[in-house]
């Protein structure tokens, strides 16, 4: 990882190995994807349906970032540790207010195998993109224009949920995908026995119950179910699916549920980095 | 006449000591306002050479209070008449000395014995005849109903209860005053009977040619012209017909069956005469009312009009058709109004509400497209969809979380 820090006035200057994780990202509600390209690109692909806009808070420990979708129900929690970048260099807190449809667009412009570097400088208008070929023969470099967003920002405390669930980020992207096809929304129900995910729609109704599973040989397959006590909740799948275009970010991810609060869909990202997805669940709508 | 203090017939030209503190102070500051500022007036031209004009306190006719009026010997009585302009017009009177006289010798120093007033109120001195200044020192008499009695002009004018005319004797003793004095006499002889008792002659009020003469004045008055600002609020709007063409013949019949002296013509100047008549009989009226509310006391007044309004002498002017017309032209004016309320209402209701709401409206639409135009186009499909979801029973993200107090920003 060669580092460059040639202007003095750069105030955040962030090289990722992968740009593919920020533009997974990116999409998810419309997301950053920065992964293995680590995928800046996928993080944005995984956020940018959800959100139009937002606020990239960049500090010393890393890029972070928050934001609700329109309706305020759901909220995507995004956190990349500096140890995810090489170099990282903030020198002062800054945001940079993104338009996560345009950040796309720029980070289309990568290729999976780039390393991205991405740098502002102080009180910015724009953030700079550079992204080099791994054999360092070509190099573009993209600026952003920056926007001003208001966004309220949510205080989320650390929660003990009554149930938490990991499992294969496939396996859950398959069931939010095959029960939107009966109805909008989904029931989880979370018992000792296992975890059912069941819906009722116009055409007829379907379930899916997942058990405890241990996969020795793949490890990235397991099924864990951690319960305290059972949990019934039910929530819209329109939102779950879309929670699932940051599948590709991680080979598994975690719902972590209690009764009467929103549920959190982690995907959990290299060195502590990671994405998360809140849901408010549907209470009283019982169709 | 609030305003006592420097009273002087020269009073057009600012008085010496403003002049001196104006020359005293520099240029820039302002010398204070003065605590009782000078009245400008506009009085006679030719004021007697000799002196002997004079302000005098006077009975007024009407009011019976004491008046000031001014009195030159030779020219006669002049009411005093203020002129004031709102309260809320700001305008101050900048008085100068005549520039065109001595514009040879005019310096700079003579140019700042201008004088600015703060109020430009004027008091105007008008002819007034002397007739009517007198009426109080007969009303008296008047007053005793069938057993009047007669008296000469100086009893009536210098009685011992009624002291009101002090100023004039002072004046009449004068050697101008003289000419005064008989001509004031003529006039009293004008309205009272008279009574030749050798080398006096006694006067008793009679009320008939006070008539006579108040009909004669407003004759006159008419003749002359009314000022615009009485002749447009008496006489013009009052005649003024409303727009209703039907109703308007109806009234103008009536009119021509009165002027048939003009048979000739067409009906339309006919009815034109006929309307030249009425407003001639309006204006009369006009004036004679004005006459009596500023020269008679309001008890008397109707008792006046009711003779010169009496049809049965032989020279009284008959007013009857002017009265129908006008009843006529209430009635079709109440009834317009009625109409109009109405129509009125709808009209306005939809002229405002096209013009400018609609206007705001359509800016308001435009703006709002051209926004979510804008939008669209950085919103991706995602978002778009998530919009659709039913997001019924689901409470906002908010209701679960704190408000963070630390919004990041930058």
């Amino acid at each position: 990882m060669n580092t460059t820090c040639t202007n003095k006035s750069t105030v955040l200057e962030a090289r990722l190995e992968q740009a593919q994780l920020l533009k997974k990202v990116t999409y998810q509600f419309s997301f950053i994807s920065l992964t293995r390209m680590l995928t800046p690109q996928q993080v944005v692909d995984a956020i940018k349906d959800l959100v139009q806009d937002c606020n990239f808070d960049c500090n010393d420990s890393g890029i972070a970032l928050q934001a609700m979708d329109n309706s305020h129900v759901a909220l995507v929690s995004m956190m990349l540790k500096s140890e995810s970048f090489s170099p990282f260099r903030c020198d002062r807190n800054i945001a940079l207010g993104i338009n996560l449809t345009s950040l796309q667009k720029v980070l289309r412009c990568a290729q999976n195998e780039d390393i991205l570097t991405v740098k502002a400088e102080d009180a910015p208008d724009v953030v700079n993109m550079v992204f080099e070929s791994a054999d360092n023969d070509r190099i573009s470099e993209y600026d952003i224009k920056l926007m001003d967003i208001d966004q309220e920002h949510l205080g989320i405390p650390d929660t003990e949920y009554a149930a938490t669930i990991s499992m294969p980020s496939s396996e859950f992207q398959r069931i939010c995908r095959d029960l939107t096809a009966l109805s909008e929304s989904v029931a989880i129900e979370c018992t000792k026995e296992g975890v059912k995910f069941a819906c009722n729609g116009d055409i007829g109704s379907g379930a899916v119950t997942l058990r405890s599973h241990t996969d020795v040989e793949k490890p990235e397959r397991n099924i864990e179910i951690n319960l305290s006590e059972p949990v019934a909740l039910t929530f819209s799948l329109k939102y779950l699916v879309n929670f699932c275009k940051a599948s590709g970010l991680s080979d598994s991810v975690k719902l972590c549920l209690s009764n009467e609060v929103p549920l959190l869909v982690e995907y959990a990202l290299s060195n502590n980095s990671y994405l998360r997805f809140y849901l408010a669940p549907k209470i009283g709508d019982e169709e | 006449m609030k305003t006592r203090a420097k009273k002087t017939a020269t009073s057009k030209a600012p008085p010496q000591s403003q002049e001196s503190k104006a020359e005293s102070t520099s240029k820039h500051t302002l010398s204070a306002a003065e605590q009782n500022p000078p009245t400008a007036f506009i009085l006679t031209e030719s004021t007697s050479a000799d002196g002997l004009s004079r302000f005098v306190t006077l009975p007024h006719p009407a009011a019976g209070r004491s008046h000031r009026y001014y009195v030159d010997p030779k020219q006669g009585c002049y009411e005093l008449t203020k002129v004031s302009v709102p309260k809320k017009a700001c305008r101050s009177m900048l008085l100068t000395p005549d520039f065109q006289d001595d514009a040879i010798g005019a310096g700079d120093g003579e140019r700042e014995n201008g004088y600015m007033l703060k109020t430009p109120d004027l008091i105007i001195a008008t002819p007034v005849d002397s007739l009517f200044l007198m009426l109080p020192a007969l009303w008296s008499a008047g007053k005793s109903g069938a057993g009047e009695e007669w008296a000469t002009f100086y009893d009536r004018l210098f009685s011992d209860e009624n002291n009101g005319y002090m100023h004039l004797r002072q004046i009449f003793r004068s050697e101008a005053g003289n000419d005064l004095e008989i001509r004031m006499e003529g006039r009293m002889g004008a309205v009272c009977d008279n009574l030749d008792m050798g080398e006096d002659k006694l006067y008793k009020l009679n009320i008939d040619k006070l008539a006579a003469v108040l009909l004669q004045k407003a004759k006159r008055m008419v003749e002359v012209g009314l000022p615009v600002s009485m002749e447009e609020h008496f006489v013009r709007i009052p005649l003024e017909v409303p727009e209703i063409s039907l109703r308007r013949e109806d009234s103008s019949i009536s009119m021509v069956e009165e002027a048939d002296a003009a048979e000739g013509a067409g009906p339309q100047k006919k009815a034109h005469q006929a309307n030249q008549e009425l407003a001639h009989l309006l204006r009369i009226r006009t004036a004679l009312k004005y006459l009596c509310t500023n020269y008679i006391p309001p008890t008397f007044a109707p008792r006046l009009l009711a003779i010169i309004f009496d049809t049965s002498e032989p020279q009284a002017i008959d007013f009857a058709p002017l009265d129908t017309h006008l009843a006529s032209i209430t009635k079709l004016k109440s009834e317009a109004q009625a109409l109009r309320s109405i129509s009125d209402n709808i009209s306005r209701k939809r002229a405002g509400g096209q013009d400018e709401e609609g206007l705001e409206k359509a800016e308001t639409k435009r703006r709002k497209k051209e926004e979510e135009e804008r939008n669209k186009k950085n919103v991706s499909q995602g978002v778009k969809k998530l919009a659709k979801a039913d997001t019924s029973g689901m409470k906002k993200l908010s209701s679960f979380f704190a408000k963070g107090a630390v919004a990041k920003k930058g």
